[in-house]
């Protein structure tokens, strides 16, 4: 049975269930209940450690309605991340999920988390020695100041634009997260553009290396 | 109960077919789906040249549907033909789905994989690229119509546009020669975000498909059973279940499609077949024996 943990203004759940699969950094599940929504919907993993998996999910949304109801996951989709070595991890609002269960599972050299507020930051499981940050100074202007050069980002597109832009010299990984129909490499609908052409993030991605995507075809 | 059914010499072991589009051209379906098990699989269209796609987002959510605007994203006949067509199962009817912007182009493309096919599906109504929906030029049509004839002598399907009048279209394609009429392409609409201002698709429309629809579609099927009874409909639109296939035979359609519902859960046609299978046996009829009977006066 799954259980709801809902954030102090309520802006933000975890769902938390029972589950003896296995799941590894960059993959996702689509969640559903009986009822709806008619096309289930990608959520990356937060935490899978004991038998129980955990979604972060912004509350306000068209799957919360559902969220009170026998939950259905189909997944793991997508591929997982390896291991980067000195990596800087950079996490955006709720793209914070996959980035904190990469931590989980790999761990990590420097951390920096944008949100929007605190509610966020007071929500969910932070490690101790990572930076936060609220606008308007952005994990953009401090991801500067590292020395590492191999970073993993999941956040607004305006956030990997940035990164992009402000540090040629790095190397940039991103979880892209874009909206489909079957996170089966069939319905064509998460498109990316890279340098080989169109990809899609449920099929070749979701992790993409920044410097090989068309972010202005793909975000414009 | 026996669920088979033949169309123009075609025999499919059961009506249930995937529609063009959702699916791809198989390869991912096929990992969930065993070929032997569905009466036909319709590739999605292959143009004469690659075609990138639309930029993203394709896809808008909706209340029991979705809006897709990918915009005929395929590698083109002859990466279609190296890649894709050695991998086509024999086991269920091959159905290839063929497009373009002119006759020559569609003409073309039909010479090219119709030996790999058992029928050929001419897309007249693709509702996410430039320009007019070409059955709604009844000249063009039939100039498309006639040249994809020359090229094969294989049963060909127009996919027809739920956005035009079906029953008019129906005529063209009827004068046409053609026997077998899709109903049809995902029909257009739209959707705005009232935080923006603007449309959330970049073309602004896209096609919907989904249960949303699913009654236009029936009506549709309906009305062209009625005006056209030698035609052969093939209806779709929003299946999720083998009741929604009963309706559409009910209503007319000899061979019934699913496309979302397949993309959704690939796995859930084959329990749709099952029940099928199961609802007839209950009525004790074949399932040639509910197709079009809306019009003969319901079961009696």
């Amino acid at each position: 049975m799954e259980m709801l943990k809902i954030s102090e203004k309520g802006s933000y759940v975890l769902l938390e269930l029972p589950y003896n699969g296995k799941a590894m950094p960059g993959q996702f599940f689509t969640i559903k209940a009986k009822t709806g929504p008619y096309i289930p919907r990608p959520f990356s993993v937060y935490e899978l450690k004991d038998g129980n998996l955990k979604f972060l999910i912004k509350a306000g949304g068209e799957m919360q309605q559902f969220l009170n109801e026998d939950i259905i996951i189909d997944g793991p989709f997508g591929n997982p991340i390896s291991k980067i070595d000195d990596v800087l991890l950079i996490a955006g609002g709720v793209g914070y999920a996959p980035i904190h269960f990469y931590a989980l599972v790999y761990g990590f050299k420097e951390m920096i988390i944008g949100m929007p507020d605190d509610e966020l930051f007071d929500f969910v499981d932070i490690p101790d020695h990572c930076v936060y940050v609220v606008n308007p100074t952005t994990p953009v202007d401090l991801a500067k100041l590292s020395p590492l050069k191999n970073i993993l980002v999941c956040g607004p597109h305006e956030m990997i634009k940035g990164l992009k832009r402000d540090l040629p010299e790095s190397t940039l990984y991103a979880i892209m997260e874009e909206k489909m129909a079957c996170a089966r490499g069939m319905c064509e609908g998460c498109a990316v553009m890279t340098r080989d052409g169109v990809k899609f993030v449920c099929k070749d991605g979701p992790t993409f290396k920044v410097s090989e995507v068309d972010l202005e075809w793909t975000y414009q | 109960m026996d669920l088979s059914i033949e169309i123009e010499g075609i025999h499919f072991k059961n009506p249930i077919v995937t529609a063009s589009g959702p699916l791809g051209f198989g390869d991912e379906l096929f990992k969930y789906v065993s070929p032997g098990i569905i009466g036909g699989f319709t590739s999605k269209t292959v143009t004469p040249e690659p075609i990138t796609g639309n930029m993203p987002p394709r896809l808008v959510y909706i209340q029991n549907g979705l809006l897709n605007s990918i915009g005929l994203q395929n590698p083109g006949v002859d990466l279609f033909i190296q890649k894709t067509v050695p991998f086509l199962s024999k086991a269920c009817v091959r159905i290839i789905s063929v497009g373009g912007e002119n006759p020559e182009d569609f003409a073309d493309v039909t010479r090219k994989v119709e030996k790999f096919a058992d029928m050929i599906e001419v897309n007249l109504s693709c509702p996410n690229v430039g320009g007019k929906v070409i059955v709604s030029d009844s000249q063009l049509t039939k100039e498309i119509l006639s040249g994809c004839k020359a090229m094969t002598k294989k049963p060909l399907i127009a996919k027809l546009s739920l956005d035009l009048d079906v029953v008019r279209q129906s005529q063209i394609i009827s004068d046409s020669g053609i026997k077998i009429v899709n109903i049809g392409n995902s029909i257009q609409g739209a959707r705005f975000n009232f935080k923006t201002g603007k449309p959330f698709l970049k073309h602004v429309k896209g096609g919907l498909s989904g249960p949303a629809f699913m009654p236009i579609a029936l009506w549709k099927v309906y009305q062209v059973k009625e005006a056209f009874e030698d035609l052969m409909v093939i209806g779709l639109g929003g299946v999720t279940k083998a009741e929604d296939v009963m309706e559409y035979a009910i209503a007319g359609a000899s061979i019934v499609e699913i496309g979302t519902q397949t993309m959704i859960d690939p796995k859930s046609i084959q329990k749709i077949i099952e029940d099928l299978k199961n609802m007839l046996e209950a009525l004790k009829l074949d399932f040639k024996a509910i197709v079009n009977v809306s019009h003969r006066g319901g079961f009696r």
